[in-house]
């Protein structure tokens, strides 16, 4: 129970743990909400995109490690986005945020958004967001602990 | 609501890998709403469970399906308790509709026919358990006219 968990940046040697996590999570989205339905072959199409992340300028990756068992047990992936018409003008996005169901509870989650939100600041963002499906309960009551407010609406409809 | 187009019926031998497939996304959904629910990594475990249901007296799997494709499924047993009027009870253990078949009544006509089959079996009333966190669920039922019943609390040993 008392296993250290520490976060630290994801690395090349992380992509396969890290892209289970991110297909778990797609297919939580998937239980929220069909619209979010899972394409086919979820962690071959997950390592490409935590691949594409680890090298790119404007997304990072944090995992969430149990030091002793030497397991990645939770990820936070943030874009950074340039708001041309507003101040100001770098907004983070939480794009990916999941931690393993065996270790929640254990505040991990809090300290994921905490990293991230200080990386964040350090990379330039005044402002920090996170996207999720809107039935997403887990993530409205989590959210809202960590200080976050509605900031602006996605409507859909089917074609 | 009412979906014409689905039936649902007892599972067959024939069905219990499909049914045993939705019964481990049931548990790997309800996973998420509290790490005391956390899964077994074995899907032959899910396999076992429909089996015995399909061959008991005392519990009933039921499929719901769509085109010969199995989109859901629910398995309850008889659960008694010789103190109580209400036993024994039918205990709907696992509820499970995909995704995309979501929001036609599906869940509702698996419910109603296992409680008519298990009632038939002499169920004096019918209860359904998930994790307490699991809103979704519990409007889902209290729309059906369910109540809470009893409670379950627990800790880590």
């Amino acid at each position: 129970m008392a296993s250290r968990v520490a976060v630290r940046r994801a690395q090349e040697r992380d992509v396969e743990s890290v892209a289970g996590l991110i297909a778990r999570l797609k297919a939580l989205n998937g239980e929220l909400d069909p619209h979010f339905l899972p394409a086919g072959d979820l962690e071959a199409r997950a390592r490409e995109y935590v691949a594409k992340s680890l090298g790119s300028d404007n997304a990072f990756i944090l995992v969430a490690e149990d030091e002793q068992a030497g397991r990645i047990v939770g990820v936070i992936r943030v874009e950074l986005v340039d708001r041309v018409f507003y101040k100001p003008r770098i907004k983070a996005v939480i794009t990916d945020f999941y931690v393993h169901p065996a270790y929640r509870g254990k505040r991990i989650g809090r300290l994921l958004v905490e990293k991230a939100q200080e990386e964040a600041k350090a990379r330039g963002a005044g402002l920090i967001t996170a996207v999720y499906p809107e039935g997403n309960i887990i993530a409205d009551s989590f959210y809202s602990r960590m200080g976050f407010r509605p900031l602006q609406k996605e409507l859909y409809k089917p074609l | 609501m009412y979906e014409p187009s689905v039936v649902v019926r007892k599972a067959l031998p024939d069905d219990i890998p499909k049914a045993a497939d939705l019964i481990y996304r049931f548990y790997l959904f309800n996973e998420e709403f509290d790490p005391a629910w956390a899964a077994v990594e074995d899907r032959s475990r899910a396999e076992e469970l429909a089996r015995n249901a399909v061959e008991s007296e005392r519990e009933i799997l039921l499929v719901a399906e769509e085109n010969g494709e199995v989109v859901g499924v629910a398995r309850a047993v008889l659960e008694e308790n010789p103190m109580l009027e209400a036993s024994p009870l039918a205990v709907l253990k696992e509820l499970y509709v995909k995704p995309e078949y979501r929001r036609r009544g599906i869940a509702s006509l698996l419910v109603e026919e296992a409680f008519r089959a298990l009632q038939e079996a002499g169920a004096r009333a019918l209860a359904a358990e998930f994790p307490a966190q699991n809103r979704v669920a519990k409007s889902f039922y209290e729309k059906l006219g369910f109540r809470a019943f009893r409670s379950v609390y627990i800790r880590e040993a």
